[in-house]
């Protein structure tokens, strides 16, 4: 892990301010920490001359009174700016996790990155607010604190800049040495607590099945072995911090012991004496603040180190032509095979169609689940990349364009896709169906009829403006469908693709919305089609049969 | 008046007081090692200034470097000893709280979300096992240490102790309690916005590509930065609290130590101090402070335990005593089991389906079915007799199943749950899960009956294939035909299985289908939930349930 990484100043320019005034409040710190040493030492060093005199009181008075607001200055904005370093690097990651290709957003790491950029980001907080902080004061702090020992007294100086960098020297060492057998028992650890996490899900199994006595015996054993396990593993944890304490209080004693004789010698008056004591901790205190930080700060770290990562990947290059009117022309898949998680498995596999726009064609894909219907669809999209073979628009009488050298935005604002699986967005539910798009109220609830969402709409509190998603209504599937359905039909775009268009409709609405649908064509807009239901294939002009290997020819002539 | 939660689920830990005394003490020691190096390093140059024969310093000097030493030991010793009595506490609290569920009413157990029950044995036990190491031993530790300096100082000086109390306990408890509870306000506050903001960030990870096509990525972006708005509103009030907290206890600090200078003058000038004292009477006061460094931590522990021991409090109620078992007269070879008028339901709650009369023959199959919310998977479990009738009777023959005891009644009923746990183990293990002496070629009989003989064939290791976490190393499936092959091993007459082809595709749904269907061949009796009407008629019978009125 990386102390403070210089490209966390980048990405987050908040961070760059932090650290600014962190430094500057912390060295303001110092100085005061100074003061008051000097102030106490001059009082406690001349007692019988001073006698409490009011105004060295005033004096360390005032110098308590700022320190304190310093403190509290510090705790401020140490807040406050963690904050807003965090919002920005999540504001960004966001807006990344927004523009990912189709391929992630499924998988595994797709939420890992979603984790990242909420809660895991929170772990930042700490780091930024403690242990940042006092490794600025260990770089800036700590020298100047010797510089001043040293002008009272060079012998003190010498010993505990001698001292110093033994704590981090011993630190590795000791990391080094116990780093083996950490990493064994982490994993001997994070065995255990699996099975006894796994015993617990698997309670209400047990239970079911009449097996669950000596369950809580078996937890007892395993939770125990793990206890024990994680105190070895501790046992060597602790030593850094012991080799840290150990150096930095006996190097304090031994500088306490030193002016102690020197005084005895007449080799220094006892302000002097006083004074080196009074700070002799606080040169000491940054590092081992850090050192006692250094792994509640870890977790903060490695976010950070991930956030980063994931802000400077690569983004796949975009084409830059604008996409060909689809109201004429041809889209062509050639020869599309994609990769699926099963090594040697394509889905789809081969697969070649010509569809001609602007003529109201409507072609109909079916297949097993597993064979490829919606991937097909999302390489149509211009959302997956083909593995073998690629995706083409061909304007009339002119050269196939290859889908990724289009600016494909020009190209998905001419068209509407009903994905499988459907989102609500924040919003009102009018919003949701015109999504920015400028609709007649008559298309609107023209549309709805037809989907059977204008009963959905009826018994929403507020009709078309009660709010969606996060503060407002649910919806069920059904529901949800519909109004998917609805913000389709209630557009004017040229080509339609619908992933299982009537799924979670009743018959009745099934009949409507392909009615409505074949309409549609009838004005010349081109509509594919995934489905399993045959009665809605049934209005298709031609059907594909998908394969898990290939699909079949005799359909595929049907097609094209 | 109700305890506090921690107090109550504290003794479970069954923490042996003396370990945690030992704890303390070692603590405490390391802490005032500090504040006393402090005071007798003040005391040797102070008195060395005064240049005495060499001889009066030595025991100081051997005593600052003692102390410079033991230290570091001290705390090693205590970190270790206080980690052990949390952790194996905590063992012993997750062990009882398991015991409790398996023992007490078996709703309980079904009718927790699996997410809740790892969260509640899981990170709620740890919690409370972290009140104990960064909360309760630290606040003694502080209490011995405050105490100790106290009277450390009262020892030269009385008044100057008073003042010390004072700034103590205002630093110690009066500022991290400021601090805690903004930190607790502003998790109360911000809980919502966070949960928003999360279900928005999935929300915009999931239907990235919808958003995408559609051009609205802009919209969620904005509700997005719109939450972090009210966050940072949020977090800028509650810094205010913190950093009111954080100069309090500079000021307290400040406090002590002038009182002492003040004080500490007055009485050099009475005579009744020397200067040596004055000194060490400052540098008390001084040090003393450190003890209290863990205080701002400790408070939002202790309040985030609380709030896990509350969770805990209703697991911990003793367990109902087992009804007494009627004698089972010859409950094995009941023809049917029957519902009579039965309506059931979670307790405390109303009841999810009601007059329900249906009876399954030995040799037949019968299909539930309904919209999802008609109440399925709680009919099954009341067929299970899992779920107490809130009326009618569910009969094995003539026999209530109310009357049976739980042991009895799984031998009779194997009810297989839709989300039934696959343990991160062997195949061979997750099916000796029905019964512990299960042959190696009745599992392979077991497993070709479900229909994974070709699969099984595939596993080169055999019934010792690792099914892996929950079941993540097979298909589902697969797992769904595990869990056929564990209800073919049951050997119970009854077999309750609950969507056992959800997330199949059609084709793989009907195979199942298929080989479920042949599970009644041997006198057996099936019923099956499921919501695919396509799948239900390949059964003997189907009974529909009306979706639920009040859910509209």
């Amino acid at each position: 892990m990386k102390p403070l990484d210089p490209k966390l100043l980048r990405h987050a320019s908040a961070a760059r301010r932090y650290v600014l005034l962190t430094a500057g409040l912390g060295l303001g710190m110092v100085a005061l920490t100074v003061l008051q040493a000097r102030g106490l030492a001059r009082l406690l060093g001349h007692a019988r001359e001073v006698a409490g005199g009011p105004e060295a009181l005033l004096w360390l008075g005032g110098v308590w009174l700022l320190r304190a607001a310093l403190a509290g200055l510090q705790e401020w904005t140490g807040k406050r700016s963690a904050h807003r370093v965090i919002a920005q690097l999540r504001a960004g990651l966001l807006a990344r996790l927004a523009s990912r290709s189709e391929r992630e957003g499924t998988s595994a790491g797709g939420v890992a990155q979603v984790e990242l950029a909420t809660r895991g980001l929170d772990a930042l907080q700490p780091y930024l607010e403690g242990y940042v902080p006092q490794l600025l004061l260990t770089a800036l702090a700590t020298p100047a604190l010797l510089v001043c020992v040293w002008r009272a007294d060079p012998v003190s100086a010498v010993l505990m800049a001698g001292s110093l960098p033994l704590i981090p020297l011993f630190m590795v060492l000791v990391g080094r040495f116990t780093r083996e057998a950490t990493v064994r028992q982490l994993a001997s650890m994070q065995q255990l607590s699996a099975r006894v996490l796994d015993l617990i899900t698997g309670l209400a199994t047990l239970r079911a099945l009449g097996r669950h006595r000596g369950v809580a015996a078996q937890v007892l054993a395993l939770s125990e072995a793990h206890a024990r396990t994680t105190l070895q593993a501790l046992r060597r944890a602790f030593l850094s911090s012991f080799v840290l304490e150990l150096i930095a209080t006996l190097s304090i004693a031994s500088v306490a012991v030193g002016i102690g004789l020197r005084l005895l010698e007449g080799a220094m008056p006892l302000e002097t004496g006083l004074f080196v004591l009074l700070l002799a901790p606080e040169v000491y205190a940054p590092l081992r603040q850090v050192g006692a930080l250094f792994h509640a700060s870890a977790e903060g770290a490695e976010a950070a180190a991930q956030a980063i990562a994931r802000l400077e990947a690569p983004q796949a290059a975009h084409g830059t032509l604008a996409a060909p009117p689809l109201t004429s022309g041809t889209l062509e898949l050639r020869d599309v095979s994609v990769a699926t998680r099963d090594v040697g498995r394509c889905a789809p596999e081969g697969l070649s169609f010509v569809l001609p726009l602007g003529q109201g064609r409507i072609l109909g894909l079916r297949g097993e689940s597993g064979a490829g219907k919606s991937t097909a669809m999302a390489a149509m999209l211009g959302l997956v990349a083909p593995t073998r073979g690629g995706v083409f628009l061909r304007p009339e009488g002119t050269a196939a364009l290859p889908l990724g050298s289009l600016d494909l935005t020009t190209y998905w604002a001419q068209l509407a896709w009903l994905p499988q699986q459907l989102h609500l967005e924040p919003g009102t539910v009018r919003e949701s169906v015109c999504r920015g798009r400028v609709i007649a109220d008559s298309a609107l609830s023209a549309a709805a009829e037809a989907t059977g969402f204008d009963a959905v709409v009826a018994r929403l509190p507020e009709g078309w403006d009660t709010k969606l998603g996060r503060d407002g209504q649910g919806l069920s599937l059904g529901q949800r469908q519909r109004l998917a359905l609805t913000r389709v039909l209630a557009g004017d775009e040229r080509l339609l693709l619908l992933d299982e268009p009537t799924a979670h409709l009743d018959e009745v609405s099934e009949k409507r919305v392909l009615e409505a649908l074949k309409r549609r064509a009838r004005q010349g807009t081109t509509l594919l089609l995934v489905s399993h239901r045959a009665r809605t294939l049934a209005i298709a002009d031609a059907v594909l049969t998908l394969h898990s290997h290939a699909s079949s020819p005799d359909t595929l002539a049907e097609a094209a | 008046m109700s305890r506090h939660p921690l107090r109550q689920v504290l003794p479970e830990l069954a923490l042996r007081p003396r370990t945690v005394v030992f704890a303390v003490a070692l603590g405490t020691a390391a802490l005032f090692a500090s504040t006393a190096l402090g005071a007798l390093s003040a005391w040797l140059i102070a008195r060395a200034a005064e240049m005495p024969p060499v001889l009066d310093l030595t025991l100081a000097i051997v005593g600052v470097r003692a102390l410079g030493l033991s230290r570091a030991g001290l705390r090693y010793a205590h970190r270790l000893v206080a980690h052990d009595v949390a952790f194996h506490g905590v063992a012993r609290l997750r062990a009882r709280l398991v015991d409790a569920l398996a023992r007490g009413p078996l709703t309980r157990v079904l009718g927790l979300k699996r997410g809740d029950l790892v969260a509640r044995l899981g990170g709620d036990v740890d919690a409370v096992g972290e009140a104990v190491i960064r909360a309760l031993v630290p606040m003694a530790i502080a209490v011995g240490v405050g105490v100790g300096s106290v009277a450390l100082l009262a020892f030269f000086l009385p008044a100057a102790a008073g003042a010390l109390a004072v700034g103590l306990a205002v630093a110690g408890g009066v500022a991290p309690w400021m601090g805690a509870r903004a930190l607790a306000l502003l998790e109360k506050a911000s809980s919502d916005t966070r949960s928003h903001q999360l279900a928005t960030a999935l929300e915009l990870l999931e239907g990235a590509a919808e958003w995408k096509v559609s051009g609205r990525a802009p919209v969620l972006l904005g509700a997005l930065s719109e939450d972090d708005l009210c966050l940072e509103r949020l977090s800028a009030r509650a810094a205010r609290w913190t950093a009111a907290a954080t100069f309090l206890m500079h000021g307290a600090w400040s406090a002590s130590v002038g009182a002492a200078l003040v004080l500490g003058f007055a009485a050099l000038g009475r005579g009744a101090l020397s200067q040596v004292e004055l000194c060490v009477v400052v540098l008390v006061p001084l040090g003393a402070f450190e003890a209290l460094q863990s205080m701002p931590a400790a408070l939002p522990q202790l309040l985030r335990s609380t709030e896990a021991a509350r969770r805990l409090l209703p697991f911990l109620e003793t367990p109902e005593a087992e009804p007494p078992a009627a004698a089972p007269p010859a409950l094995t070879s009941a023809a049917h089991l029957r519902a009579e008028g039965l309506a059931c339901g979670w307790p405390e709650r109303s009841a999810a389906v009601s007059g329900i009369d249906l009876t399954v023959r030995r040799g037949t199959s019968l299909a539930l079915t309904g919209p999802s919310g008609s109440g399925k998977t709680t009919l099954l479990l009341g067929l299970a007799g899992h779920l107490p009738p809130k009326a009618g009777a569910v009969k094995l023959g003539e026999v209530s199943l109310a009357e049976v005891s739980e042991q009895r009644r799984v031998e009779l009923v194997h009810y297989s749950a839709e989300d039934a746990h696959l343990f991160d183990t062997t195949l061979r293990e997750n099916l000796r899960v029905v019964r512990a002496t299960l042959t190696d070629d009745e599992a392979v009989a077991a497993l070709r009956k479900a229909g994974l003989g070709e699969w099984y064939a595939r596993q080169p290791q055999g019934l010792d294939t690792p099914l892996g976490r929950g079941g993540e190393a097979i298909s589902g499936g697969e797992r769904r035909r595990v869990l056929l092959a564990r209800a073919w091993l049951s050997g119970a007459p009854w077999l309750l299985l609950d969507e056992p082809t959800e997330h199949l595709d059609s084709r793989t749904a009907a195979r199942v289908m298929r080989d479920l269907d042949g599970m009644k061949a041997h006198g057996r009796g099936l019923v099956v939930v499921t919501h695919d009407a396509d799948v239900a008629r390949a059964l003997d019978s189907v009974h529909a349930l009306a979706p639920r009125d009040s859910e509209a």
